[in-house]
């Protein structure tokens, strides 16, 4: 607006006699300061954020308060303004920082808020302002939204749709735009009936345009009293259709709809227009979690083959982060059978869906989500644990984690290189998770990789781990674990790791390791304490290990002049004793 | 303003001027519109429209052409609407109501070149800031021969404000016809768009049925009325708003959510957008139509809902319009349009849309018919054989909608009047909104004075309907008046 346009409009403010007081258009527009405030802060921050709550929940009451002190109060929406009782407000400080913009762009000229005004309608109010600022090329504009609101105390002044018709290439010599366009009917002067006319009976039997008509009654008051007299039972009937075909939801309504289009003998131009209108279902599906609806969508587009649709397209939009995180936030929200239609689609997709299943996986935050869908990877890669392999150089440490879960349900010797590439992850969650994983493996090939996941393990996975080679009697890993005790910090070692040492020896050792152990209990100075703890331990070994070369060794040891050594003797047999 | 006293030769010549200037004035801003001002088209609408004002000039000292309260008026001299000038009288009046402006007035030494220049103001200033603006923009163009007159002139008396308020029945019709009109020239801007872009609006339709919606709501039953004008000019957009006014008000008897009647509306608004995909020859076809071009007809549902497919979203009032316009002629005992093969009803709001189509249609005025059926005839029709095609809760809520006499009926009542039917009272579907055209003595009311029953007084009913070959009345000029 030009300075003289603004000068004009001031001098018809002061000439115009003036209906409110200085103090109720102050309050005016404090409150509409406010409002914009109020706006901006919703466009900063997230809904819930407790500065935007707050902001709202303060607008709403200064409504209520200003309304319920000064009386209605009618706001006027100008280009770059917003005026009450013809005072400006809140011009525009730039293009950019415009709040009457999106009203008067709209065709809101202005709104009354009348008192008794409820902080909903003013939440109300404010949302869909915001709606309508944001990106919202194909959505409702501001008028829509607030008559659809309905709100009870802001009255909406607004202009109406614009009725033109305007910029119709079409239109020669300044005619009707509309004749040179349309093939819809237009009246054939020759054909109207003339007032001189004999004037035909309009009987039935005919047609009228696209109805064709049966036969006349005469009797349309009596008909009427029958109609009439069912009446209540019939509209009850309708409402209650009514209200059952607007349970459907608009996804399932959409499809029908398409199916049905489909079926009403359509031309293949039909079909390849409802064959791009069928994607936007299925995205639809998708974004709302209809996994059933997704399934018949993705059936219904592949069954046209659309020129435009591509799969690859598809597969990608699917593995995109946000698309991601909102199938899992349905997911997180859907019972198991929903879940399970979830999985069905997933096969649809083809071997896609498989990754696509993982990064549901992944990011799902529920156990109960989680358990199914991998539950459903294991079962699918049970004859191809390959496919999972590229997972395992996943950066995050969660997901190889959850491979390497999977990895173990599957089980058996295929797994076996899988699990050796992730146990050199370099995160302890991730190589626990092998250890466990290798539980599932026979362990003549596990015992490696076992043995491998002991280098650098902290000590929970020491113990882990030596407790399934503890599985069964091997004499090298009988050798490799005895070497743990001859580690000069094995002494440092925490109590349970030693404690894990000792009882794999005993679990795995055999007369192979006797000698060394007989060494190990006859060795030692008088006044080593350590020593004799270790002494103790390694008479134990020996009973366990219990064959008669290990009992033999032990029985010499009682006799031992070392008292020490006899006593370590004598309290290992004594509890085989015990046990016995 | 007010009507000024004319001498009848005086009136009757600056009535036929006002007819002929508006028409003009019409072409002229339309196709200001699409040319710019030096092209041939546009010259040769100035010309013509120059041509007028001289006429007048001859015996006028000057041409005002004002807009007061839903009316407009050629020097004190009030236009009539009649159904052949509704679409020049609408259009204007909202160039105005968009420009701010209450009138145009035009001095004898006017010339072309002014009126160019003068267009070319006026046609921009459709932007609402240029509107602002555009007293001032007219005197820097030295434009002195031609003048706006300010809205706030003219509602001096605050007419408009006076008619809002009271709920008389006067101030409905108006608004009614304002709003009927504007839906009118709405729907005419979404077909052409459709026609350009292979897709409707949705935000233009919305926009368009909720005043209908509002008025329908407030139980404003005069813009049902209005739907009995059946405009043979704009038939294909008239047909369109009066299948959605017809649809909210059954909606609203069945007891629809007002959000529900706005989509109804849209759903009635767009239901046979499919026909532009079928030959002119075919739709204005005065014979019998051959087995070929019934199929060509019977795939305008389903073109139609190919046609919203294309529109973005997926919301309910997309989906709705999109089942009106593939199952408005499917039927309710399945015996209709397009078959689809499945087990598939019509959904109820398609059962509306369908009803308030067949109702309008049957009724309309057609090259294939010597006359137009009356509305009563319409109801025959349908109550007749034909119901079995239809919901009959759908069907009770037509009649409660239209009235057992809907408007454009002409009938005598017990009495020994004869009146013509404007609107339906719903309250009593026997006793409708009528006009007094012949009293039992022999004699009319004066056309400047109608007389009107708002409703039907209780002592009286309806005795016979007229055949229109009993009377010689033009109900359509009478509804739009």
């Amino acid at each position: 607006m030009t300075a003289s346009a603004r000068s004009v409009r001031a001098a018809e403010a002061e000439s115009r006699p003036r209906e409110l007081s200085d103090a109720t258009v102050k309050a005016a527009g404090g409150w509409i300061s406010q409002f914009a405030r109020t706006l901006k802060t919703c466009r900063l921050y997230d809904a819930g954020n407790p500065t935007v709550v707050r902001f709202r929940d303060e607008l709403g009451a200064a409504a209520t308060a200003l309304t319920g002190e000064h009386g209605p109060i009618t706001y006027r929406f100008e280009a770059d303004d917003v005026t009450c009782d013809g005072q400006s407000l809140h011009p525009a400080r730039s293009r950019d920082d415009n709040f009457a913009y999106p009203f008067h762009r709209d065709g809101v000229r202005g709104f009354t808020l009348q008192p008794g005004v409820d902080p909903r309608e003013v939440g109300t109010l404010v949302d869909s302002v915001l709606a309508v600022t944001g990106a919202n090329l194909d959505a409702d504009d501001l008028v829509t939204l607030l008559w659809e609101a309905n709100l009870p105390h802001v009255d909406i002044d607004f202009i109406p749709a614009q009725g033109d018709v305007g910029g119709d290439p079409a239109a020669q010599g300044g005619g009707d735009p509309a004749a040179s366009l349309l093939p819809w009917p237009e009246p054939d002067p020759d054909d109207e009936a003339k007032p001189g006319d004999a004037v035909a009976p309009a009987t039935g039997g005919d047609r009228s345009e696209d109805w064709l008509l049966g036969g006349l009654t005469v009797e349309v008051e009596a008909a009427f009293v029958e109609l009439d007299a069912l009446a209540s039972v019939e509209v009850g009937r309708f409402l209650r259709e009514f209200t059952e075909e607007h349970l459907v939801s608009p996804i399932r309504a959409a499809l029908a709809i398409a199916t049905a289009c489909l079926n009403a003998n359509a031309t293949d131009e039909d079909r390849q227009e409802l064959a791009r209108f069928l994607p936007r279902v299925l995205r639809g599906a998708l974004s709302v979690g209809a996994w059933p609806e997704a399934l018949e969508s993705l059936r219904a587009i592949r069954g046209l083959r659309p020129p435009q649709w591509s799969e690859e397209t598809f597969v990608q939009e699917l593995m995109q982060p946000v698309s991601i995180a909102r199938v899992v936030e349905r997911l997180d929200e859907q019972e198991p059978d929903e879940i399970a239609a979830y999985l069905a689609l997933s096969l649809e997709v083809g071997d896609a869906g498989l990754d696509w299943i993982t990064l549901a996986l992944c990011e799902s935050q529920r156990r109960v989500t989680r358990q199914l869908l991998a539950e459903f990877i294991a079962e699918r890669c049970r004859d191809n644990p390959e496919r999972l392999a590229p997972w395992l150089a996943d950066g995050r440490w969660y997901v190889v984690r959850n491979i390497v879960h999977i990895l173990g349900w599957i089980g058996g010797p295929p797994i076996v290189g899988l699990l050796q590439v992730a146990l050199r992850n370099p995160d302890t969650r991730v190589r626990t998770q092998v250890v466990a994983s290798l539980s599932q493996v026979e362990l003549r090939l596990a015992r490696p990789l076992l043995i491998r996941a002991l280098d650098g393990a902290e000590p929970r996975l020491f113990c882990t781990v030596l407790g399934q080679l503890s599985a069964a009697r091997d004499p090298a890993t009988a050798r490799f674990v005895y070497a743990f005790t001859q580690h000069e910090r094995f002494a440092q070692r925490s109590p349970e790791e030693r404690r894990a040492v000792y009882a794999a020896i005993a679990s795995v050792g055999g007369d192979e390791l006797v000698p060394e152990l007989e060494a190990e209990l006859l060795k030692g100075n008088w006044f080593d304490r350590e020593t004799e703890i270790h002494r103790h331990n390694i008479a134990r070994c020996l009973v366990r290990i219990g064959t008669p070369t290990a009992r033999a060794v032990l029985e010499r040891a009682t006799q031992s002049k070392r008292t020490p050594v006899r006593q370590a003797a004598q309290m290992a047999l004594a509890s085989l004793g015990g046990a016995a | 303003v007010s009507d000024r006293a004319e001498t009848p030769r005086e009136g009757e010549s600056l009535v036929a001027f006002g007819e002929t200037l508006l028409l003009r004035l019409s072409a002229l801003t339309r196709t200001a519109r699409t040319y710019d001002v030096s092209n041939q088209a546009f010259q040769r609408q100035m010309q013509e429209f120059h041509g007028v004002l001289r006429q007048i000039f001859e015996v006028e000292d000057e041409v005002a052409l004002v807009m007061v309260s839903d009316y407009l008026y050629l020097n004190g001299m009030r236009i009539k609407g009649h159904t052949g000038l509704l679409g020049a009288y609408h259009a204007t009046m909202a160039d105005f109501e968009r420009r701010h402006v209450g009138g145009l007035r035009f001095l004898p030494a006017v010339e072309p070149a002014e009126i160019e220049r003068f267009f070319q103001v006026f046609m921009a200033a459709e932007d609402s800031v240029l509107a602002e603006r555009l007293p001032e923009t007219l005197a820097e163009a030295a434009i002195v021969n031609i003048a706006v007159v300010p809205a706030s002139e003219l509602e001096a008396e605050d007419l408009t404000r006076e008619l809002a308020e009271k709920p008389t029945p006067k101030g409905e019709r108006a608004r009614a016809r304002k709003v009927f009109w504007r839906a009118v020239l709405g729907t005419k801007k979404i077909v052409l768009r459709a026609r350009q872009n292979g897709r409707p609006d949705l935000r233009q339709a919305k926009r368009l049925v909720q005043p209908v919606v509002d008025n329908i709501m407030k139980h404003e039953y005069s813009i049902v009325g209005l739907t009995a004008i059946k405009d043979h000019d704009e038939y294909t957009y008239t047909h369109c708003v009066n299948v959605a006014v017809l649809s909210i008000s059954m909606g609203q008897h069945l007891g629809l959510p007002r959000q529900a009647l706005a989509d109804l509306g849209v759903s009635g608004l767009l239901h046979d957008l499919g026909k532009m995909s079928i030959p002119g020859e075919v739709l204005r076809k005065p014979d019998a139509l051959s087995a070929e071009e019934w199929v060509m007809m019977r795939r305008h549902p389903l073109e139609g809902a190919v046609m919203i497919a294309r529109m973005p979203g997926l919301s309910t009032v997309m989906l709705d319009a999109m089942r009106a316009c593939l199952e408005h002629h499917m039927n309710y005992n399945r015996t209709g349009y397009p078959d689809v093969e499945l087990d598939w009803g019509q959904a109820t709001m398609s059962r509306i849309v369908a009803m308030a189509d067949c109702f309008d249609a049957i009724t309309a005025h057609r090259a294939y018919h010597k006359r137009p059926r009356t509305p009563f005839e319409g109801l025959q029709l349908l109550l007749g054989p034909n119901r079995v095609n239809f919901d009959p809760a759908v069907l009770w809520a037509l009649v409660r909608s239209v009235g057992l006499y809907p408007a454009g009926t002409v009938l005598q009542t017990a009495s020994g009047h004869v009146v013509a039917c404007i609107s339906p009272n719903p309250n009593d579907v026997t006793r409708p909104h009528c006009r007094v055209l012949v009293r039992p003595d022999g004699t009319s009311p004066p056309e400047e004075e109608p007389e009107h029953w708002d409703p039907m007084p209780e002592h009286d009913h309806a005795h016979r309907v007229l055949l229109p070959d009993e009377h010689k009345i033009d109900p359509a000029s009478l509804l739009a008046a």
